[in-house]
């Protein structure tokens, strides 16, 4: 069965309650951060910080009219996750419920997968040498709706069946007269397990445009494996036999 | 918190520490302890302690306003730390403050009760205003006082006045009508 | 190897690698996040699921803590909970991080550095807690040696002049405020304040005289029920589940309106956001009732005023009126020619909302019913904020808003159990239930005649009716807070009255409750700088950061000799001028009740162990009183009325209640009646009826808002506890249509959920009860809402006063940026007290000080950031102080975003440094015809903690509301410049 997450950022009142429920049912530190004009903060999800709330300010000089956004950010969970392609361990799985989920004991901190990611959300934390994101919660899922959508309280993320979700957002979409981003309107990687419905256009909320398809740029990461991972190991089988030689040789 | 270690000048210092208590047992806090140019004053269990002192013959004075000071003599070596404890006793006085309290607008003595604070480092002195608007505190050690007026239906008042042994000063207090609206309640 | 041997290995380990990676995939086997899991997942699933509030806003949000083995392992909303319904803002989100933070004071410490102040480290050495009370009861005695407890013949302390004083605390439970007001009057004192002086002061003062209840008339639910909102205030940020069902609401089709000076996280979800001038609120409610009585009167719910309200009556109550509605003497027509000079141009000259713009919301606000209105700080916190709130709740009286689901006058309050610490009375003007203790020996008599007379034949109106003549000298007064003192006496194990009791004309007075009002908040800390309190016991409160201008609060608590206590969770700003400071629990890690700002009254059960040292507040409150009392009587220092049978051989003070004789015994009374544990605390506060001596009470709950939530015939189940109800399903199908979940804990009065609602409970306090009458005979009776209030009339006032029409007015505040507004609408400001600093008065004029102050609060942070500024999490989403400006202010001084800016006020010249945030949130506006800028500051901010800053307190003023004693700490004139 398969489960996807409705995030709605008209409902969205910023008050990050998603961000601060995703550290600790994660066990994850605050970040050391700065002043921050926009309050994005902190300003780049990280290692740490799953998902954050982006603060996007439109002010009309003429109308004097103002509109503050507050954007919902983190790894979409695509069905074709272009990160999973790109690991070359497997250390990244696709859940099928929904969950895009990296394992962190297996990843080995290649970084193929911050590379691959059209929205750039995998991220690598130097002191672990390890790359994580946001895992739609798969420990809970579907028992319980992922950490971040139980706390929002303005129903701004919704959690259920991916049919029921869909169903929302076409509804949704209407009284919106706005844009599905994930399904519908538009599938990137396949469709998407975190869908968004929009009241205005996605480029406004700093969404990229993302095909359906895995970027081309994908495979030539995911098959560098078939070089770089086995010429790595060739290389050093080579010096170990090379250096067995050296000592025979000198035997001799 | 590990207080800071001196780092020691050419002579060696020395240290006095101790407990400053009052007649009846309890320790006395805010008492000035002083030696020489030295001075701190004792915390809320009355200790002190007086650091980086040059040795000697020391004389080592504790006081507070209301208590009669106690000086005592010691001989401090290099690198010594003493022990000195205080007992402090009330101080008791020859002098006195009196006087009336007058409504500021009607002239009339305030008859209606209320009371003179004289303000003391431990313990205020309280004086009640009889029904002729007289006031009186005797027995006070020579000093200045601060004196607050109490009265309800009036602001507070207050006055600083200096009295010398066997002194007995007058200070009448006109008091402005105050009334306090009551918050209304929920 | 050889070239052949290395190609093949190449070769081998692509195998290799290809089927490591791909060969999960190709086997079609799909990972499951069913089977997944992780350690939390694992520990969660098993853990034990303990029920509690949250500690931070009042918005009394349910937690579900899990634990297992006594490990804390989570905490989250309540799924099942009528309010959060599982969510959780992002504070209460952090509550985790809070418990088991290792920034906790964990143990009792006493001050090594004898001197006080900023940058003086306390030197903080560990104690034991026998050692801290030791030393808390020498310095009480010590303070009270001296203290009067005769005067002239009469036995009693005063309870201003009384040199131990109290602060603290919203974020305790009700039946540790309890304890802590009985504390303190049983040492005599009435000189015990808290937060909500600072915040809701005049709320209670403005709804208590329009309505008859201070509190927030609906509940946070109820929001759905609206059709529209007028918010003055940010429950996106500072109520954020009360936002939930303003969102519900919207969802149904409500319309929301935002006031602010600031464009914020509520005005971003406004369908009409208007930007006004911090300062300016009277104005605007004032043009929105004139908008009404004079555009569209078809709008005026006319019966609701003839039946309801006090409308229809002359002021000096002759009446009704049967052409009240053009007869010029009615209280209605009166106020229509109070209002008529603030039509739109008007209101625009003080506010600077477009006449436009305000006619918009005029119309919106006065055509859709029900109407709500919210509001906060924004209104409270100024000099002229009783009326102001009176204004809005004349507002909603006129359109006929109150009494029902869906409107109201809605108070958001601040701290989790701050509607819990009013209603226990830690204040210095009242003593438990909105009772005021004895003010004079003479009230002590009448109460001595009013026990002597025969319940049946008293006369006078039951139930303890707030109704007051002028003079407050005759029965129907005393009506109102005898019953309190009754039940004190026999709860608290007191005596007052004459003694012994026959002839109270001329026997003595001997009164064991504090006699005489104490010093509200600002005079308070000047009276320690004058010296008349010795002792401070601060506990869950931060005043070193809160209080408008803190630099007085921080000269005060540096006096030498105060002699200051703090208990705390963590080292904040006010510990830091402690002489002890000891280690206090979360609210999780004790049993208690609270009540939310909707005067819910739920139950928090103890989820788990405090850490290190740290001991539950009920059991300190104990043994604090046990060590005090012990001390101060060996030391001779005893109740009024032990020291009448000390001063008298032979005389055993009691009193007999039936065939019962009730000795004066505070420490058998001690903690409660009901026994030693919170629930026994929580019994003596709501009792249902209580039987003495064969006789029942006058009053049984010792907490007269409180009664009946102790009832043993309702639920035996839960041993009487209501608040401890946990049944979120509606009772019928009105509780299924409106939410107000009758059968989830308990709401005062008497289960009540919209006060004023007729018939809502058949039980229930359903009518306005407020005092009016204007001779001691003339009482119009019950639930007649008063448009003109008797009790804030005082004629002798200037015009322009507000007090001399019993009716609001606008009055710029202290520090008004146009001098033709501040003399055409002079100041309430209460002359009192000097403002700034206690010799002379720290007042700015524009031509210092141009800019106009205002401070606000963020989501992720609370109050004075004790908690949140130690937290990581939420220090992560706001980590430095920061004021906010328009670009053009920021253009003008030469400031770009991030730099360090010197915000200055009278109060602090040489100002606080800050960083600018520079936004087009913030914009100029127009008042009186002039540009002016509003700056905006979060007043979260002090030195100590993770995220340190200046105090936006060191800079706003302390000039008071007269009538509720509340700073003006939302607006003040400062100068903004670059650092």
């Amino acid at each position: 069965m398969e489960y996807a997450v409705l995030v709605d950022p008209a409902k969205c009142i910023g008050c990050r309650a998603c961000q601060v429920t995703c550290k600790r049912w994660n066990n994850r530190p605050g970040e050391e951060t700065t002043f921050s004009n926009e309050w994005t903060n902190p300003p780049k999800l990280s290692f740490d910080t799953y998902t954050h709330i982006q603060f996007k300010l439109e002010h009309d000089e003429t109308t004097g009219s103002t509109k503050w956004r507050f954007f919902n950010w983190r790894c979409m969970h695509c069905h074709e996750p272009a990160c999973a392609e790109a690991c070359p361990v497997s250390a990244i799985t696709k859940h099928e419920e929904g969950p895009v989920v990296v394992n962190i004991n297996r990843c080995i901190g290649c970084k193929f997968c911050v590379s691959a990611c059209p929205f750039g959300i995998p991220k690598f934390d130097p002191d672990t040498g390890k790359v994580d994101k946001c895992h739609m919660c798969y420990d809970r899922v579907p028992h319980k709706e992922p950490a971040c959508v139980q706390s929002c309280p303005t129903d701004a993320l919704l959690f259920g069946t991916r049919d029921s979700i869909i169903q929302k957002a076409m509804k949704r979409k209407e009284e919106l007269n706005g844009y599905v981003y994930g399904d519908i309107d538009n599938k990137p990687l396949g469709g998407t397990s975190f869908i968004y419905v929009l009241d205005a256009e996605p480029s406004v909320f700093g969404l990229p445009e993302v095909g359906e398809a895995l970027p081309a740029t994908v495979p030539v990461i995911k098959y560098s494996k078939w070089l770089l991972v086995p010429a790595a190991l060739g290389g050093l089988a080579y010096l170990v036999s090379w250096r067995r030689r050296r000592m025979k040789e000198k035997e001799e | 918190m590990t207080t800071e270690k001196l780092t020691s000048p050419p002579k060696a210092m020395s240290r006095i520490s101790g407990y400053i208590y009052v007649s009846d047992g309890s320790r006395l806090k805010g008492a000035k302890v002083a030696c020489g140019e030295t001075e701190t004053r004792t915390l809320a269990d009355g200790y002190f302690v007086l650091d980086a002192l040059v040795p000697g013959d020391l004389d080592v004075t504790a006081n507070l306003q209301g208590f009669k000071p106690e000086s005592k003599t010691i001989s401090l070596h290099e690198g010594e730390e003493i022990n000195l404890d205080f007992h402090l006793s009330k101080a008791k006085g020859t002098a006195g403050i009196h006087g009336y309290v007058y409504d500021a607008k009607s002239k009339k003595t305030v008859g209606k009760g209320g009371s003179i604070i004289i303000v003391l480092p431990i313990s205020n002195k309280y004086g009640s205003i009889d029904k002729d608007g007289y006031y009186e505190f005797t027995n006070l050690p020579a000093g200045t006082y601060k004196i607050l007026t109490s009265i309800q239906g009036y602001a507070d008042n207050n006055a600083t006045l200096k009295v010398n042994d066997a002194e007995t000063k007058e200070h009448n207090f006109f008091c402005k009508t105050q009334n306090i609206e009551e918050p209304p309640w929920g | 190897m050889d070239r052949r041997e290395f190609v093949k290995a190449v070769g081998a380990a692509s195998v290799a690698s290809f089927a490591l990676g791909d060969l999960i995939k190709l086997s079609g086997v799909k990972a499951s996040a069913v089977e997944a899991t992780s350690e939390k997942w694992d520990k969660y699933r098993v853990g034990q699921r303990t029920p509690s509030i949250c500690p931070y806003c009042a918005g009394g949000c349910g937690l579900i803590v899990t634990t297992l083995g006594g490990e804390l392992v989570e905490i989250e909303g309540d799924p099942i909970h009528p309010i959060n319904r599982g969510a959780l803002c992002s504070k209460a989100a952090a509550t985790f991080q809070l418990v088991s933070s290792d920034r906790r004071v964990l143990y009792p410490m006493k001050r090594t550095n004898p001197n006080k102040g900023k940058d003086e480290d306390p030197g903080w050495e560990q104690i034991t807690w026998d050692e801290a009370y030791q030393l808390i009861g020498e310095k009480v005695k010590d303070a009270l040696e001296d203290y009067p407890y005769k005067h002239g013949d009469d036995y009693y302390y005063n309870g201003k002049d009384n040199p131990i004083s109290w602060l603290g605390s919203s974020y305790w439970n009700n039946e540790e405020c309890y304890l802590g007001r009985k504390l303190i009057s049983l040492l005599g004192s009435n000189n015990v304040e808290h937060q909500a002086r600072k915040c809701h002061a005049s709320t209670v003062a403005a709804l208590a005289s329009t309505f008859g209840f201070g509190a927030m008339t609906n509940h946070i639910v109820d929001a759905k029920n609206s059709k529209c909102f007028l918010i003055v205030s940010n429950p996106a940020e500072s109520h954020t589940m009360e936002f939930k069902w303003v969102r519900a609401a919207i969802e149904d089709g409500a319309k929301v309106i935002v006031l602010d000076p600031r464009f914020n996280r509520t005005g971003s979800q406004a369908h009409i956001y208007a930007r006004y001038r911090s300062g300016g609120e009277a104005a605007i409610f004032l043009g929105l009732i004139r908008y009404v009585l004079y555009e569209h009167p078809e709008r005026i719910d006319e019966k609701f005023l003839e039946e309801r309200t006090n409308a229809p009556y002359t002021i000096d109550g002759t009446g009704p009126l049967m052409d009240w509605k053009t007869n010029p003497d009615s209280v209605f027509s009166k106020l229509k020619a109070l209002v008529d000079d603030y039509d739109p141009e008007e209101v625009e000259k003080i506010s600077g909302i477009k006449e436009a713009d305000f006619e918009q919301i005029a119309e919106t606000f006065s055509s859709i019913k029900p109407g709500n209105i919210y509001y906060s700080m924004g209104t409270t916190q100024h000099t002229n904020a009783t009326q102001t709130i009176r204004a809005q709740a004349i507002l909603q009286l006129i359109l006929g808003n109150m009494g029902k689901p869906g409107g109201g006058v809605n108070a958001l309050r601040g701290i989790s159990n701050v509607q819990g610490s009013t209603d226990m009375n830690l204040l210095s003007h009242l003593i438990m239930g909105y009772r005021a203790p004895p003010k004079t020996v003479d009230e002590i008599r009448r109460y001595q005649k009013w026990k002597n007379s025969d319940a049946e034949t008293r006369g006078g109106y039951s139930g303890g009716a707030t109704y007051t003549p002028p003079d407050k000298s005759t029965e129907q007064y005393d009506l109102r807070h005898f019953p309190t003192w009754n039940a004190l006496e026999y709860h608290w194990g007191l005596y007052v009255g004459t003694w012994p009791g026959n002839d109270p004309d001329n026997e003595p007075v001997v009164c064991d409750l504090p006699v005489g009002l104490g010093n509200p908040i600002v005079q308070l800390f000047r009276a320690v700088k004058d010296g008349t309190i010795k002792v401070m016991i601060c506990n869950g409160e931060n005043p070193a950061v809160s209080v408008a201008n803190a630099n007085l609060v921080r000269d005060a608590l540096s006096s030498e000799h105060l002699f200051l206590v703090v208990d705390e969770l963590f080292e904040t700003e006010t510990a830091h001028y402690a002489d002890i400071l000891l280690p206090g629990t979360t609210q999780v890690e004790r049993d208690g009740s609270i009540t939310n700002t909707g005067r819910w009254i739920q139950w928090r059960w103890k989820a788990v162990d405090p850490p290190g040292e740290c001991k539950p507040e009920l059991t300190y409150l104990t043994e604090l009183y046990q060590k005090i009392r012990a001390t101060l009587k060996s030391a001779g220092i005893k109740l009024p009325s032990e020291k009448y049978e000390d001063d008298n051989t032979g005389v055993d003070v009691k009193k007999t209640i039936g065939t019962e004789e009730i000795q004066n015994d505070p420490e058998a009374a001690w903690p409660s009646r009901f026994g030693d544990s919170a629930e026994g605390v929580y019994k003596e506060a709501g009792a249902k009826s209580i039987q003495v001596g064969g006789v029942t009470l006058p009053q049984s709950a010792a907490n007269v808002i409180y009664k009946n939530i102790y009832d043993l015939d309702l639920r035996p189940d839960l041993d009487g506890i209501l608040a401890k109800r946990r049944d979120p399903n509606p009772v019928d199908l009105e509780d299924a249509e409106y939410g107000y979940y009758k059968n989830w804990a308990v709401s005062w009065m008497v289960n009540q959920r919209i006060l004023y609602q007729k018939d809502e409970s058949k039980k229930g306090v359903d009518y306005f009860f407020t005092w009016f009458a204007i001779s001691p005979d003339k009482w119009l009776g019950y639930d007649k809402a008063a448009i003109f209030s008797k009790p804030l009339q005082k004629p002798g006032k200037a015009d322009t006063n507000p007090l001399k029409h019993g009716m609001p007015l606008h009055n710029e505040p202290l520090e008004s940026p146009d001098s033709a507004l501040a003399s055409k609408y002079p100041s309430m400001w209460d002359s009192r007290f000097k403002v700034g600093s206690p010799d002379e008065d720290l007042i700015g004029t524009p031509d210092d000080y141009p800019h106009v102050l205002t401070t606000f609060r963020l989501a992720e942070h609370m109050q004075a950031g004790a908690m949140t500024r130690n937290l990581p999490w939420l220090v992560e989403t706001h980590p430095s102080m920061f004021v906010e400006m328009s670009p053009e202010l920021a253009q003008d001084i030469g400031v770009s975003a991030g730099d360090d800016v010197l915000v200055k006020s009278a109060r602090k010249p040489d100002g606080i440094k800050v960083k600018a945030m520079v936004t087009d949130r913030m914009q100029p506006i127009t008042v009186n015809g002039k540009t002016v800028h509003e700056v905006a500051m979060p007043w979260h901010w002090g030195f100590k903690g993770i995220s340190t800053g200046p105090s936006a307190n060191e800079v706003t003023i302390d000039a008071v509301d007269v009538s509720a004693n509340i700073p003006e700490t939302k607006a003040c004139l400062v100068k903004v410049e670059k650092a």
